[in-house]
């Protein structure tokens, strides 16, 4: 999903940035006091969990779990995501830093739009659409990414078919196991610490005035 | 109290057990090196957890930007390449799906070691005539030294030259334990940075209502 130095072109790379720095400035003002151990620890698995791979095919994918970010972030998606990269990129030259705005747009865009979409959904009271709408939240944001990068690939010159469908591809097991590793955890912090996903922490509630 | 602190050791737990699970030698993005092999230079072409690059487009150019060839990889992540007419550094850069690139600069020194080393009439080692070839930017020639040509030795040198090139490209490619440490503490440091931010924020508030 990180794409490489070099291969974009300069204003598929400005774009990026412009769109990046526009989400990081609206998820920086996101992020309240509450948020930030939360933001913390996700912005470390997502540190993390992009070291595991597995192998498939022609390729090679690896654990995301930007939708499980956008889920209990929302905005705030964007400079969890960015400090992942940004370490990602100086400590293991995994992208660069020349295309961190498109990586990180390509990751935090779908993770936080799914977020802010579904969130009422794993507040359901509904064990079954609690499931499927993490699920959806968790392999989806990975089908989005892998669109935006194809898109990406196409504006500097690329098939859109061809490419598309390779990444596709590619990710389609990562989709099926980030959705179900989001389904769980969501599934887990509903038996373990439900106040966690009501609304008010999720951020679709106005808190209660005592 | 308890179910927080079950939360949190849950928590940690994962990010360890993440940490853990990475192999030393997984790593995302791709890799490149390239190495003499009889009378070619050939490629070698792997993702991050070994996977190798299949079908991926690798190009041979000079330092110039001037490319000399191209090749795709086969099933064992190799693609050769007959080799230049003159002596000079070469850059070997590969392209895989999903924007994955990466570059292997080979200095000029590294295929005449593996070809045209052994330029004397009775086999010995003769590196000032090579390095005179080199600077005079001649091609490699392939002349009979005694009981034992180039091509003998040249095949001879191949297994050992791959066998140093993946070792090589291995130590660069290997994640280091400490710099995921070290990049896990970066984020606590930015979650202090941001209770710092929050906790002054607050502090003005309190004043300004006082």
């Amino acid at each position: 999903m990180h794409i490489s130095e070099g291969v974009l072109s300069a204003p598929v790379l400005i774009c990026g940035a412009a769109l990046a720095l526009g989400g990081m400035a609206k998820g920086l003002r996101a992020v309240g006091e509450d948020d930030i151990p939360k933001a913390a620890v996700l912005a470390a698995v997502f540190f993390v969990a992009s070291l595991i791979h597995v192998n498939i095919g022609p390729g090679s994918a690896h654990l995301i779990l930007s939708g499980l970010i956008g889920l209990f972030l929302g905005w705030a998606a964007f400079p969890v995501i960015f400090a992942g990269l940004l370490l990602q990129g100086i400590l293991f030259q995994f992208g660069g830093l020349t295309v961190l705005g498109v990586n990180t747009f390509n990751m935090a865009f779908p993770a936080m739009a799914l977020g802010l979409l579904l969130r009422k959904g794993i507040n359901s009271q509904r064990k079954a659409a609690a499931f499927a709408a993490a699920f959806i939240c968790g392999g989806g944001s990975i089908l989005l990414s892998s669109l935006l990068v194809a898109l990406a690939l196409f504006l500097t010159g690329r098939e859109f078919k061809f490419v598309a469908l390779e990444i596709m591809l590619a990710n389609l097991p990562i989709m099926i196991i980030e959705g179900l590793m989001c389904a769980l955890v969501v599934g887990f912090l509903a038996k373990v610490r439900p106040a966690l996903l009501t609304g008010e922490a999720l951020g679709f509630e106005k808190p209660a005035k005592a | 109290m308890g179910l927080s602190r079950r939360c949190s050791a849950t928590g940690i737990a994962l990010i360890l057990s993440l940490v853990f699970f990475v192999s030393p030698a997984a790593a995302h993005s791709i890799y490149i090196f390239a190495f003499p092999d009889d009378s070619q230079i050939c490629t070698n072409s792997y993702f991050g957890g070994k996977a190798k690059v299949r079908g991926g487009q690798v190009s041979m150019a000079a330092v110039s930007g001037e490319i000399l060839a191209t090749a795709k990889t086969d099933e064992a992540g190799n693609a050769c390449f007959d080799r230049p007419e003159r002596i000079q550094d070469l850059i070997f850069t590969v392209e895989a799906s999903g924007g994955h690139r990466a570059e292997f600069k080979m200095p000029a020194s590294e295929p005449a070691a593996g070809s045209s080393a052994y330029d004397s009439n009775d086999g010995r080692p003769a590196p000032e005539t090579m390095a005179g070839e080199q600077a005079a930017g001649a091609a490699w020639p392939s002349t009979r030294a005694g009981s034992l040509t180039r091509d003998d030795l040249r095949q001879a040198l191949s297994p050992i030259m791959l066998k140093l090139a993946e070792m090589e490209s291995a130590q660069n490619s290997r994640i280091n334990l400490k710099d995921v440490v070290g990049g896990l503490g970066w984020l606590l440091g930015l979650a202090g940075v941001a209770f710092f931010a929050a906790g002054r924020k607050n502090k003005t508030r309190i004043k300004e209502r006082s």
